[in-house]
């Protein structure tokens, strides 16, 4: 995975993530403070629902609480944090399935809206770009948002997701497929 | 500008915030949670309540059809409801009888996160009237009820019910 942001392990961060190491809830709100809307950025893109994305950012950040002790500096903070996020969102996103089986049955691609986005900006603007992010059907969002928007390789997505490299692939190709022919 | 090549879709993509900051501080919701560790009953307890609330949920949900059609989220709703208001209502019941006795910080943070829940679930009910056929608000809603059991359920004895293990059940 590429990490776009410089590593953080140094300097306020190192002692915020020490103190909150010792149960220090002031120093891991400002870990919460430094990273929450890039949190929330990867959490919205992969629900594509407000109230989930706020729901799992919250959770994204209790976990990263409860599991601060594994984190061990070899990476960035904000690498790890992002990890853990994927890892939430996937859960969120297993759970649901499951709970869509026992009642509405919708299959896997059921978020699937082949539509065109709202038009209330100008055509193929980042705005219209995010709206439609938000109507890519779930596996084509996934792949997006984690290869192109965070730079994560096929291999890791696959490993994370529980696909193929391929399947990883093929998702990646009908998304961008997707958005060009909506955006043009 | 179009995104009607890769090129263009690429440079798109380079433009989208790194961060896009929530509608609301989640902050006290997290502090809220991570303040409040849940010390377990004895799983004996738990054991004899997991049994009783599968049984009783169980039983509510005999009478839900499988493979619900197209307006399922407003029958699983009603469905939730009726499972939880029952245990919801003895959950808060059991609290009131023994708030007196618990830690006066721990009896804080408990009505804290009962408040914040309480909060939740308001919301929650205007968004679903709103958009009633949301099931995934309708996922959020049973998630709200289970955090309220259990946070109930860790702070007093005889807990009638251990939300992980009924959640399998709905």
């Amino acid at each position: 995975m590429t990490d776009p942001t410089p590593s953080r392990w140094g300097g306020g961060e190192a002692e915020s993530i020490r103190a909150a190491l010792a149960g220090d809830r002031r120093a891991f709100e400002a870990l919460y403070r430094a990273h929450s809307g890039r949190v929330h950025a990867l959490c919205l893109r992969l629900s594509s629902h407000a109230a989930t994305a706020e729901e799992l950012t919250q959770e994204a950040f209790v976990r990263a609480w409860q599991r601060l002790a594994t984190f061990r500096g070899d990476s960035a903070f904000a690498t790890w944090l992002h990890r853990l996020t994927v890892n939430v969102v996937f859960d969120h996103q297993r759970a649901q399935r499951s709970w869509y089986r026992r009642t509405v049955s919708l299959d896997d691609e059921g978020d699937a809206v082949d539509v065109l986005p709202d038009r209330g900006s100008a055509p193929g603007d980042r705005h219209d770009l995010e709206a439609a992010i938000r109507r890519l059907p779930r596996g084509a969002r996934t792949v997006f948002v984690l290869h192109d928007v965070e730079g994560w390789q096929h291999d890791e997505i696959a490993a994370r997701a529980g696909i193929a490299v391929g399947t990883s692939k093929a998702h990646l190709h009908r998304a961008r497929s997707l958005l060009k022919e909506w955006l043009s | 500008m179009n995104a009607n090549s890769d090129e263009a879709l690429d440079a798109l993509t380079a433009r989208l915030p790194r961060s896009i900051e929530p509608s609301r501080d989640l902050w006290p919701y997290v502090d809220a949670r991570i303040a409040s560790p849940t010390p377990r009953a004895p799983l004996w307890q738990l054991a004899l309540a997991a049994g009783i609330a599968a049984l009783f949920v169980g039983a509510l949900l005999l009478g839900m059809p499988r493979g619900i059609p197209a307006d399922s989220a407003v029958a699983y709703r009603q469905q939730l409801d009726a499972a939880f208001s029952p245990l919801r209502q003895a959950s808060l019941t059991r609290y009131r009888a023994r708030a007196d006795r618990l830690d006066p910080a721990l009896r804080r943070t408990v009505e804290t996160n009962l408040a914040i829940i309480d909060r939740a679930l308001a919301e929650i009910r205007v968004a679903l009237e709103r958009d009633p056929d949301d099931a995934e608000l309708g996922q959020i809603l049973k998630r709200t009820y289970e955090q309220e059991l259990a946070i109930i359920d860790a702070v007093t004895p005889n807990a009638p019910v251990d939300p992980q293990q009924y959640r399998g059940a709905l």
